[in-house]
């Protein structure tokens, strides 16, 4: 198949490519500036400030929520508890996965065995479910939604970088380390590491945004702390829509930015990075 | 290995993940603070309340012991009761399981030949005008949670376009397909996410296919196009994609959830979260079990699908 060559189309899209980027890029960093110093521009989210669902005002600019408090005010306040945990948790999930794989994909045998079928058997477990098992137990909070995270999450990284330390184990600049005298921890962190890193961050973002999305769903599902969250505010509102769709919409639209810009601008960055 | 080895393999390991998965269900459910016995109780009751009730409901005894009794319990179909509402949990939940199948079956239906159709596509002409829009569209409809695609959802269509309702409850009494129209919302919701998706994952492998010998020799030989990719093409890209339908499967009774409380739509997730604000622990325990076999049952069905369309498994398992 020929490719008729068309210079100028090319070079247009490219510089439409640039400004699209460009937006994008400020949209996310609004979004980001919004979960990160919000709660310190807002005034109290709790107060009730007028009767439920009323439309946007001067006092109120984007009208008011289920119980009458400051949509604004609230979708100020409720993008922080999205980041700090899903952060957090994932680092850690990260990290379980790769000493998990790592150990798995290296010694073989009962540790393979054992890394393996705990990774089939979590794997096996719908991740809502997991997440209200814990709630039921434990209650929210940051751990509750740390340990969801890191026993949805671990199992990922670790296949990844199972299958990637196996590989790495035949190479020769591994087998000579050993053949040298290097000792196993040694090998395994010097050697092997830098070599499997990228592609098992290669999927970062991704992971970042499924922990986002369940924090967010826990508040979602009516089990978040009281303090506001985006995603509490989705399902709180709901019913209000007809009223005034901007506590539904607001933080509907802030939240699908916060997981796309998750998922595709950190596997981004962390390329580039790593490149 | 024969075919009917291969299978009883596979049954084995399912039966051996589920019991784990009960193990770890019961522990998780159980074993963490707060009972069935508090929970059933006024918040005023005693210290001796709590300790007759727990006596009364078997909970003073070890649990290993009540896991056993559990267990054996549920190979027969019976979950138990729930402390909460004092009914029998196959009861509770027959009902819900039915709405919920009804929604991922509908599901299923639409998204299994959009996803095919999709990755079809886009994997055939991949660098095209169509397979790059498509692409970014996945890509933002999988990273945006259910939830939120489902409140846009409502936001458009039952406010500013009202034509469809914003809320899936069925009438009285009655069941979702009463009112069809209830479904369309919460399918469109799961199946925006379900076959972006599954697309991305049969594009894979319709490109991986498409660069196998024998698609080439077919094109060589000048077959006309649509042989090639239905008669060779379609066949070695399906196993991969089975194993997806499975997972998605998976993923659409997890994704129900959500998607269920957004539209007040009456299954079995709306189920499972009252239990946990409840503290049902029985029905938690029945519905997670329920959910954890139907999973599990889907991987062997896909192990099983993947056989029946490989000609090279079919060939090996002879």
């Amino acid at each position: 198949m020929s490719v008729p060559v068309r210079v100028p189309e090319v070079r247009a899209r490219s510089s439409l490519r640039r400004v699209l980027t460009g937006l994008a890029a400020a949209v996310v960093a609004v979004v980001l500036g919004v979960a990160v110093f919000g709660p310190a521009l807002a005034a109290d989210p709790e107060l009730i400030v007028g009767l439920p669902y009323t439309g946007p005002s001067a006092a109120n600019p984007l009208g008011t929520d289920h119980s009458g408090r400051d949509v604004l005010d609230r979708v100020l306040a409720g993008g922080q508890p999205l980041l700090l945990v899903p952060i957090v948790a994932t680092v850690l999930a990260t990290l379980l996965g790769l000493v998990l794989g790592a150990v798995g994909g290296y010694f073989g045998g009962v540790a393979d065995a054992v890394v393996s079928r705990l990774d089939n058997l979590l794997l096996g477990l719908p991740p809502v479910l997991v997440l209200l098992v814990l709630l039921h137990g434990w209650g929210y909070g940051a751990a509750t939604m740390t340990v969801v995270v890191v026993l949805t999450g671990t199992p990922f990284v670790s296949r990844v970088t199972r299958a990637e330390t196996m590989r790495a184990v035949e190479d020769g600049y591994v087998v000579a380390a050993y053949a040298t005298g290097d000792s196993h921890l040694s090998v395994i962190v010097r050697e092997i590491l830098p070599n499997i890193v990228r592609p098992v961050l290669a999927d970062f973002g991704t992971r970042l945004a499924i922990a986002v999305t369940l924090t967010a769903a826990a508040g979602f599902l009516g089990f978040g702390s009281s303090g506001p969250n985006w995603g509490a505010m989705i399902s709180q509102n709901v019913e209000g829509i007809r009223l005034t769709p901007w506590g539904v919409a607001v933080p509907a639209v802030l939240l699908g930015v916060l997981t796309v810009a998750a998922n595709l601008g950190l596997d981004r960055v962390v390329g580039r990075v790593l490149r | 290995m024969t075919a009917l080895k291969f299978l009883a393999r596979r049954v084995a390991a399912t039966a051996a993940t589920l019991f784990a998965v009960a193990v770890v269900l019961f522990a998780a459910s159980e074993v963490l603070p707060g009972d069935a016995a508090t929970a059933s109780l006024d918040p005023d009751a005693t210290l001796e309340d709590v300790a007759r009730e727990r006596a009364a409901l078997g909970l003073d005894r070890p649990w290993p012991v009540r896991f056993a009794e559990w267990a054996f319990a549920a190979l027969r179909l019976d979950l138990g009761t729930s402390a909460v509402s004092r009914q029998p949990v196959v009861e509770i939940v027959a009902e819900p399981l039915g709405a919920t199948a009804l929604l991922v079956g509908v599901t299923a239906a639409v998204t299994v030949p959009l996803a095919m159709a999709v990755g079809l596509i886009s994997g055939l002409r991949r660098g095209g005008r169509a397979d790059r829009a498509l692409s970014a569209f996945s890509v933002v409809a999988v990273s945006i949670p259910q939830f939120v695609t489902a409140g846009l959802l409502v936001l458009v269509f039952a406010d500013l376009v009202p034509v469809l309702p914003a809320i899936s409850l069925p009438p009285l009494g009655g069941t979702p397909l009463d009112r069809p129209e209830v479904l369309v919302l919460p399918v469109a919701a799961l199946t925006l996410f379900g076959a972006s998706w599954a697309g991305r994952i049969v594009r894979a492998a319709v490109i991986d296919a498409d660069g196998m010998p024998h698609v080439e020799a077919a094109r060589l030989a000048g077959l006309p196009e649509r042989v090639v990719v239905f008669r060779h093409l379609l066949p070695a890209a399906l196993p991969p994609c089975a194993h997806t339908f499975a997972w998605l499967l998976s993923g659409l009774f997890g994704g129900t959830a959500v998607v269920e409380i957004v539209f007040n739509y009456p299954g079995l997730s709306q189920t499972l979260v009252a239990a946990v604000r409840k503290h049902d622990t029985a029905v938690l325990e029945g519905v997670g079990l329920l959910l954890a076999a139907i999973i599990l049952v889907s991987f062997v069905l896909a192990d099983l699908l993947v056989m029946a369309v490989d000609p090279r498994l079919r060939a090996a398992a002879r």
